[in-house]
């Protein structure tokens, strides 16, 4: 191409983008009629741009709409680009600010500052950070400190985003689907352990009341439920009162077993409630005392596994930044403690969420190292202490803010919503699939290594092992029904440790499904004791050595009446291997099973002992009659009548299941008692 | 009788020459001593021209004139060795180590004919044999290297590759196999060495080329080996195994594409080699193209359905071709067939346990 004429492709280029556009007769001479129709779009959304604070989301479609008459005014471009910086849709910003500076490079002081922030939001770090540095000479007023350090803070986060954008973590994220978001805002979802409830936050247009917010011209925050079937989703279904009202009802917190929820309710400057399920209705949320709630805004919380303390955010005085993390045991005395130093930044803490394993903490944060806005991170509390936050990574966190995340007891499945340009509308929700570190590919080689021979040999593929990162817990759960009439019971789990003889958590069944979930974190023996008025308890043994991987057990219990014949196994009684002496775990069951006989006066019962077909027949009966016996002995010590009480060894003449296998060799060898009297 | 077939015998011998006729007549007036070595002597050039059965003939011949005659066993063994009748091959040398137990030929023989028959543990017994009685004779230590070799005992290959080297410092196959041993045993320079060393005493002997390569690529001299592939297949261009390979070292190089375009150089030359197919699948799986990845792990797959690495691989493709449940079960069939990491990928992708 000849030179001049590129120079005058260039010239002509630079002329017709750097022409700044009044919205003035002279240059709309031949559409009167269009020009009047923008500039009173332009005047309407002047208004709502001009209101302290600013309407952006009112003003911005009418900007829109002029724009669309009239693309080439700086002014109009620049406040496109900043309602666009304060919508949810951030990076749409960047065009509209490249524009406003091209057509007047004047146009506001701001401008590099601006441009810095539609760039960092486009995750562009390099130019983002150049017109960051750009901004800072025309810094000035009684807020340039602020502003200083503010430039400084996003400078380190475009450079942290550079950093974790090289790393991407390997996920699929995918929008949830239409059963569940809707074109209005759905935010907040928090999910049971086994992921089979969603509830979240929706400001769709069947909200209770229907009434918008006059703030913000959205429709009044909702509580919506799905549950998963083998299809999918079904459709998220209001909650209705008592959980939601006229006002704001938001979401923020689940038990693992979907048995108590934690709403937020705009009142004492925002607060948590707490609302717990009875049968298929949740009941009206409860406040939560003062312990918690203060006159600050107290916005996000989740429960520990046992249910017994609460992580919560506040933004009340004397934290570490303006939101900070707290830990407090809820029926307790204490205070809430702030987590420190290594969790909480001068900056803001939000979304607080904890792992069914009960020590794995995700939140999200401003400080560490973000890459900008709110990013999610990952704790892990070890040794006493919580581990340096490690940031969730690109793509799942954006230069935008992340926020309300939960995951999945499996540690498989993570969720948090987005404003995504696959999105239904508005804010919507996702799932976020872990896959883990790379899988690498496995290639395969052969040579001819020996030279006398003409067959090649393999090479031994390499395949080097990749660390694997599986949450350490299992999921118990089922459904407790009556033994003879099969209908559900909202029985009392009670989750023991039993090398400590401590009980660690107590839950109840779905009073109408009788379905239960307990997350049992890795490293503790544990004892699970199913009981309910006017039945036998239930026991079963969960050894879980520290670092089992997760697993998810289903176990529906029925319970029986205390009746003459009925037949309980004492699943928590141990003996030391080959001998009749009782082990210290097995202290808890049998103190159950004294408290039964005291209970009730009239009991009276046979402890029997039982092997499997391991080994001499002769011996396993000696060997399950003495253990039987050191039970009973075990009762008698403790003041049971010993004429309530007879002692049997029946080998392995009465198995419960094959001795083929050792999962059947391991329930046929058991303590059992019958009841003989009552 | 036998007369008469001798001279057929002669006949079919030289049925041109007009003297041979009348040397055959005139053997058969031979005293049988004699008759046995112009046998034996008939029987050795009919071998030398590849007439195995004639020769047969002729040393059965030689042998039921003389029955002690220990070099027409040894010869007529390995003439069977020839004609591949390997247990035939053995008796004959049990009967020329019985006549002659110093002979070391009778005992490589008998070795070289048992690791035909699939029986190394006697055929490193013979070679050891041959190397008491004669142990300047490298090829005894150089075979039995490369029996202790297949066997996995590179320590001991390695002793008798320095063995056949020392008694025969021209021995370019020792120094070869020296290198592979000394690849097996994770010393790649000292095998890159020995490689050149191999080469340099016979320049022509290419397979030597690739080996290098390879030690190289595991030495993480990833430019030298290139350069080694290279040299390879500017001399030759029809070996699936050294495009396969030179694409793995491109693989390794991060040049997936130059790899895509080795590895389907191989299946242009070999449509049936199946590494070639599984290592192509994996360089698309770098370069992000899963559903070709996943059609060629299922096309090494319908090679060799044994096939471990190329489940896995289809494994991961269709993890990103969101087929959990095609992923799941391909990482179960690669832990089964013995990579362990399938079923920790399984695991954590929450499969359900294998069936």
């Amino acid at each position: 191409m000849p030179k001049f004429l590129l120079v005058a492709l260039v010239l002509l280029a630079h002329v017709a983008v750097a022409q700044n556009v009044e919205f003035d007769k002279d240059n709309f001479k031949s559409n009167k009629d269009g020009l009047k129709e923008a500039q009173r779009e332009v005047k309407t959304g002047d208004e709502w741009y001009d209101m302290d604070p600013p309407r952006y989301e009112q003003a911005l479609p009418h900007y829109l709409e002029a724009q669309k008459f009239n693309p080439n005014n700086a002014r109009l471009n620049l406040r496109i680009g900043d309602c666009y910086l304060h919508s949810g849709y951030k990076p749409r910003a960047l065009p509209y600010l490249q524009k406003a500076y091209q057509l007047n490079s004047d146009i506001d002081p701001r401008i590099h500052y601006l441009l810095g922030q539609g760039l960092h939001l486009n995750a562009k770090w390099t130019e983002a950070i150049a017109e960051y540095k750009a901004a800072q000479p025309a810094v000035a007023g009684k807020n340039s400190a602020a502003l200083l350090a503010s430039i400084s803070k996003k400078i380190k986060e475009c450079e942290n985003g550079q950093k974790l954008e090289k790393n991407p973590s390997r996920v699929f994220i995918d929008n949830i689907g239409a059963a569940i978001n809707s074109p209005y805002a759905d935010y907040g979802a928090v999910i049971s352990a086994d992921e089979s409830v969603i509830l979240f936050t929706s400001r769709r247009d069947n909200s209770t009341g229907k009434e918008r917010d006059p703030e913000t011209g959205g429709f009044f925050e909702d509580i919506y439920q799905s549950t998963r079937t083998a299809s999918g989703w079904s459709a998220a279904r209001n909650l209705g009162k008592p959980v939601n009202n006229e006002g704001h009802d938001a979401t923020v917190g689940l038990a693992p077993d979907g048995q108590r929820m934690l709403v937020y309710v705009e009142d004492n400057g925002g607060d948590l409630q707490e609302a717990e399920l009875r049968g298929a209705a949740w009941r009206k949320p409860e406040k939560m005392g003062p312990r918690i709630n203060s006159r600050a805004h107290e916005s996000s919380a989740a429960y520990t596994p046992d249910g017994r303390s609460l992580y919560f955010v506040s933004d009340k005085p004397g934290g570490i930044g303006n939101r900070d993390i707290y830990k407090v045991e809820i029926d307790g005395r204490g205070p809430a403690i702030n987590l420190g130093s290594t969790i909480n930044t001068p900056y803001g803490e939000e979304g607080v969420f904890l792992h069914p394993d009960g020590k794995t903490m995700y939140f999200s944060s401003e400080g560490h190292n973000s890459m900008g806005g709110y990013d999610i991170f990952k704790s892990v509390f070890e040794n006493g202490k919580w581990s340096e936050p490690e940031n969730l990574g690109w793509p799942i966190n954006t230069p935008d803010d992340d926020v309300f995340f939960v995951i999945s007891a499996s540690g498989r499945h993570g969720y948090y919503s987005s404003f995504r340009d696959d999105g239904l509308g508005s804010k919507d929700i996702y799932q976020i699939t872990f896959l883990g570190a790379e899988k690498p590919p496995v290639l395969s080689q052969e040579d001819q290594l020996l030279a006398s021979r003409a067959q090649p040999v393999k090479e031994a593929s390499l395949a080097p092992p990749v660390p694997i990162a599986t949450a350490q817990v299992t999921i118990l759960k089922g459904v407790v029904t009556d033994a003879a009439s099969k209908q559900p019971l909202e029985a009392t789990i009670d989750v023991v440790d039993n090398s400590r003889n401590e009980l660690i958590a107590s839950f109840r069944a779905n009073a109408q499904s009788g379905r239960y979930l307990v997350s049992l974190p890795s490293g503790v023996n544990y004892g699970i004791v199913v009981r309910q008025e006017g039945y036998l308890f239930h026991s079963e043994n969960f050894d879980l050595p520290a670092g089992a991987a997760y697993s998810e057990v289903v176990k529906d219990i029925a319970l029986k009446k205390l009746d003459v014949g009925v037949k309980v196994v004492l699943n928590n009684i141990f003996f030391d291997f080959d001998k009749a002496t009782l082990r210290k775990e097995s202290t808890a069951e049998l103190e159950r099973l004294q408290k039964l006989m005291v209970e009730t006066p009239a009991l009276r019962l046979e402890i029997s002992g039982h092997t499997d077909n391991v080994g001499k027949a002769e011996y396993n009966k000696d060997l399950s009659q003495r253990r039987a016996k050191a039970v009973v002995d075990y009762l008698v010590a403790k003041g049971v009548d010993k004429g309530r009480l007879t002692f049997a060894g029946y080998g392995d003449t009465q198995p419960v299941a094959t001795n083929n296998t050792k999962g059947g060799r391991q329930l046929n060898r058991r303590t059992e008692f019958k009841v003989i009297g009552k | 009788m036998q007369k008469v077939l001798l001279l057929a015998f002669g006949l079919c011998l030289s049925a041109a020459a007009a003297q041979a006729q009348v040397d055959t007549v005139r053997a058969s007036t031979l005293p049988p001593a004699q008759q046995a070595e112009k046998l034996y002597n008939s029987g050795v050039a009919k071998y030398n021209s590849k007439s195995y059965r004639a020769a047969i003939q002729d040393f059965d011949k030689a042998l039921t004139l003389r029955p002690d005659f220990a070099k027409a066993f040894y010869n007529r063994a390995t003439t069977r060795y020839e004609l591949k009748e390997y247990q035939l091959a053995v008796q004959d040398y049990d009967q020329a180590i019985k006549l002659e137990a110093t002979g070391f030929g009778n005992y490589f023989g008998r070795a070289q004919a048992q690791e035909a028959l699939g029986k190394p543990a006697e055929a490193d017994l013979d070679y050891g044999k041959t190397t008491e009685i004669k142990p300047d004779y490298a090829p005894a230590w150089y075979y039995r290297g490369a029996l202790r070799f297949e066997k996995g005992d590179f320590a001991a290959a390695k002793s008798d590759f320095d063995q056949a080297i020392k008694v025969d410092p021209n021995y370019a196959y020792a120094y070869h196999d020296r290198a592979s041993t000394q690849r097996k045993l994770g010393n790649f320079d000292a095998a890159i060495q020995d490689y050149t060393k191999a080469l340099s005493l016979q320049p022509d002997f290419l397979p030597a080329l690739l080996n290098r390569a390879a030690a190289k690529r595991r030495a993480n001299d990833l430019k030298g080996a290139l350069a080694d592939y290279n040299a390879y297949l500017s001399k030759k261009q029809d070996s699936p195994t050294a495009f396969t390979n030179r694409g793995s070292t491109r693989y390794d190089a991060g040049d997936y594409k130059g790899a895509v375009e080795d590895f389907s150089k191989a299946i242009e030359l070999d449509g049936s080699y199946a590494f070639a197919w599984n290592n192509r699948a994996a360089a698309y799986l770098k370069l992000e193209d899963y559903k070709k990845a996943a059609a060629d792990a299922a096309k090494a797959i319908a090679l060799n359905a044994q096939y471990a690495e190329a489940y896995m691989n289809r494994g991961h493709a269709r993890e990103m071709l969101r087929d959990a449940p095609g992923a799941c079960q391909d990482w179960q069939k690669a832990a089964e067939l013995g990579l362990e990491t399938g079923s920790s990928y399984a695991a954590n992708s929450g499969c359900g346990a294998a069936e």
